[in-house]
């Protein structure tokens, strides 16, 4: 009972003298909230932007997981493929979380109209099955995405076609290498044209008819790779370590987007680490602002301390009362703060910042992503809380310590 | 070009008034030598060219028409069957590749010059040989160097401003006694490099001696090669025009 009495009376002590002086007490209370809400939401920018620059090149073209021979993904040649046998495709069948997968050929050759040459990546999907792998079909932006009866017909990506010089409905000539090393050709009829956002598919991608490459590279059942939609990103790891498990995996790669996609990895890690330094400098202005209100409230109470000192409060009593002063400030400034970041995230998790704008400026870093919204996390807002708390009272041990120390005599005189 | 071609012979010519037989190459004069013995003015050959990849080994071959004054070339591919009847020509600077499946002909712009030919480790520029390495670059003596116990010339090639070329560099390397090339070594722009020709079967072919086998590896993809052998070759005769012609290209 004695405890809870003497508890009492410091926080009483402690919260009178947080409102002392209220315009000072207002101005921390500030730093805090601004502090943190600003930390909550660029924390939560970044999560959010992060997620959806994955989700957009996953859903593009690149899948969550990828299954290859290996070697092909550092060489990307025709010839690294294999045979995808019935207990691989059973076993991706029957896996609840695969949303759907689809087998690919990738060339590169040579594509021409009338007197135009121009490079580029072919890749074959299987129409049926592809629509529901990745979204290409819905950045159709003239004519039609393939279907199941199609043979000759291909997509191009927007740019490649004008470079090209072509529009749906017109043929082109293709000349790359088969799978056994003879020259492959065919002629084509352009049926639409995709404009992705992703520079280089825009460039450079071709998309043609599976069954129809088969026959046109002589790949002989042969193919380069099975590109896997998961339900949620999440299982990525799961998934691919469980096909890992059942494939033999010396002669297959079964590769995550992060394998697949390194540069963005490495974008997402760069853009982070940047985003630490700049919540480290804001922590610090937290609680430099918290350290210069405590130090100021203790220098101009010498007196008071003296007082209490000297008719019998412990100098643990008077520690504690300086660290509940700041404790009280930083966790009004914390809620506060947490309201306000979470909103500011709320509202753009709704309106996503649009810096279509600057497109071409990041696509630099290959990144096709446009629209970043927020994305709020219990994981930032408990941190950041936590840590604002925490840092909050260690810079506020030093003062409260300077006035649990004071001799009271001396003190008393303080002017 | 000439002028200073010139200069160089009259000092060669001032300095060392001795017999030809001691007089120092220069390194321009070693590749003039080299290209001539093994290119003629023009020439019209059949050759075997064997690709080696990590799965698939198969040999092609090809008619060759090369005249080398006029930059103009034209090949023919005559087996196997499958790719019989693909032609190259290379007239204007431009080249075009007739493919019999789509009777069609495709023009290869100047900037794939430097892709692979026919998925081997050859470039376009290889075959059709647009690029001149005498006229294109300009030709430094390094030193001597033994390469597989015979003395060589070392030459440096480094392209001049204006040329179209993609290489960085090639090192050339020369048999002292008769400048016929051993090997030649291709370097990028970061002077990285990429590519090495390994030439061998040195043998009387026409009126001259020649190395008649010719292995260019990527550098860093160990499981695949190609080799082209020379199996017949004329130097220096009358290729008629019609050879270098669209027509030609296009026949059916």
């Amino acid at each position: 009972m004695m405890m809870n009495k003497e508890l009492s009376i410091v926080l009483l002590l402690a919260w009178r003298s947080v409102w002392k002086n209220k315009r000072r007490t207002v101005l921390t209370l500030l730093t805090v909230v601004i502090g943190s809400a600003m930390i909550i939401f660029l924390n939560a920018f970044a999560t959010g932007g992060h997620e959806q620059m994955i989700e957009d090149a996953v859903s593009t073209n690149t899948g969550h997981i990828q299954i290859h021979e290996k070697g092909f993904w550092d060489n990307r040649g025709t010839d690294y493929a294999f045979q995808a046998d019935e207990g691989l495709l059973k076993l991706l069948e029957s896996d609840s979380r695969i949303k759907s997968f689809s087998r690919r050929i990738h060339a590169a050759g040579l594509l021409s109209c009338r007197d135009t040459t121009v490079g580029a990546m072919i890749q074959a999907v299987d129409p049926a099955r592809e629509n529901e792998v990745t979204d290409l079909h819905r950045h159709i932006i003239e004519g039609r995405f393939l279907d199941e009866n199609d043979t000759t017909s291909v997509v191009l990506g927007a740019v490649l076609a004008r470079n090209l010089g072509v529009k749906p409905g017109g043929k082109i000539a293709l000349i790359s290498q088969g799978f056994d090393g003879s020259i492959a050709a065919e002629k084509l009829t352009v049926v639409g044209l995709f404009n992705s956002g992703n520079p280089e598919y825009d460039q450079s991608l071709m998309i043609m008819p599976f069954a129809q490459a088969q026959q046109t590279f002589t790949m002989m059942g042969y193919i380069n790779a099975i590109t896997i939609h998961l339900k949620s990103p999440a299982y990525t790891d799961a998934v691919r370590d469980h096909i890992r498990r059942h494939v033999d995996t010396g002669a297959l790669e079964v590769m995550g987007w992060d394998g697949l996609m390194p540069e963005l990895v490495q974008f997402i890690v760069m853009d982070d680490i940047g985003a630490y330094i700049f919540d480290f400098i804001l922590f610090m202005v937290v609680a430099f602002g918290i350290l210069n209100t405590i130090q100021m409230s203790v220098f101009e109470r010498i007196r008071e301390f003296g007082v209490m000192l000297a008719i019998g409060t412990r100098p643990g009593q008077v520690t504690a009362i300086v660290i509940f002063e700041s404790l009280f400030i930083s966790i009004i400034g914390v809620v506060l703060g947490m309201a306000l970041g979470s909103g500011i995230s709320y509202y753009f998790t709704l309106n996503p910042l649009d810096y279509s704008q600057f497109a071409d400026e990041i696509a630099v870093w290959g990144i096709a992503t446009t629209l970043f919204p927020a994305k709020l996390t219990w994981l930032n807002i408990t941190v950041t809380s936590f840590l604002t708390l925490g840092l909050a009272v260690l810079f506020t041990v030093f003062p409260a310590r300077r006035a649990a120390k004071l001799n009271p005599i001396e003190a008393i005189r303080h002017l | 070009m000439n002028l200073r071609k010139a200069a160089v012979v009259c000092m060669t010519a001032l300095l060392l008034p001795a017999g030809e037989g001691l007089m120092a190459l220069t390194a321009r004069e070693i590749i003039d030598r080299a290209e001539n013995a093994v290119r003629g003015n023009s020439a019209m050959g059949t050759y075997a060219i064997t690709i080696k990849t990590r799965r698939w080994t198969r040999t092609m071959e090809l008619k060759s028409w090369d005249h080398r004054s006029t930059k103009r070339s034209f090949s023919e591919i005559t087996a196997p069957k499958k790719d019989a009847g693909n032609r190259f020509l290379l007239v204007n600077k431009t080249m075009h590749q007739y493919v019999p499946k789509l009777q069609q002909e495709i023009k290869i712009s100047p900037s794939m010059m430097m892709q692979s030919w026919m998925g081997s480790d050859f470039t376009n520029d290889d075959i059709v040989k647009e690029s001149s390495i005498l006229d294109d670059y300009t030709q430094r003596l390094i030193g001597n160097k033994s390469i597989d116990g015979t003395e060589c010339y070392e030459v440096e090639l480094i392209p001049k401003k204006d040329a179209d070329v993609v290489w960085g560099k090639i090192i050339y390397y020369a048999r002292i006694t008769d400048c016929l090339p051993v090997r030649q070594e291709f370097y990028n722009e970061h002077n990285v490099m990429k590519k090495v020709m390994a030439l061998s079967g040195f043998k009387t072919m026409h009126d001259r001696v020649i190395p008649t086998i010719m292995k260019m590896q990527t550098v860093g993809k160990d499981d695949r090669y190609t080799v082209m052998e020379i199996k017949e070759i004329r130097f220096n005769v009358a290729i008629p025009d019609y050879i270098f012609s669209l027509q030609n290209l296009k026949r059916k």
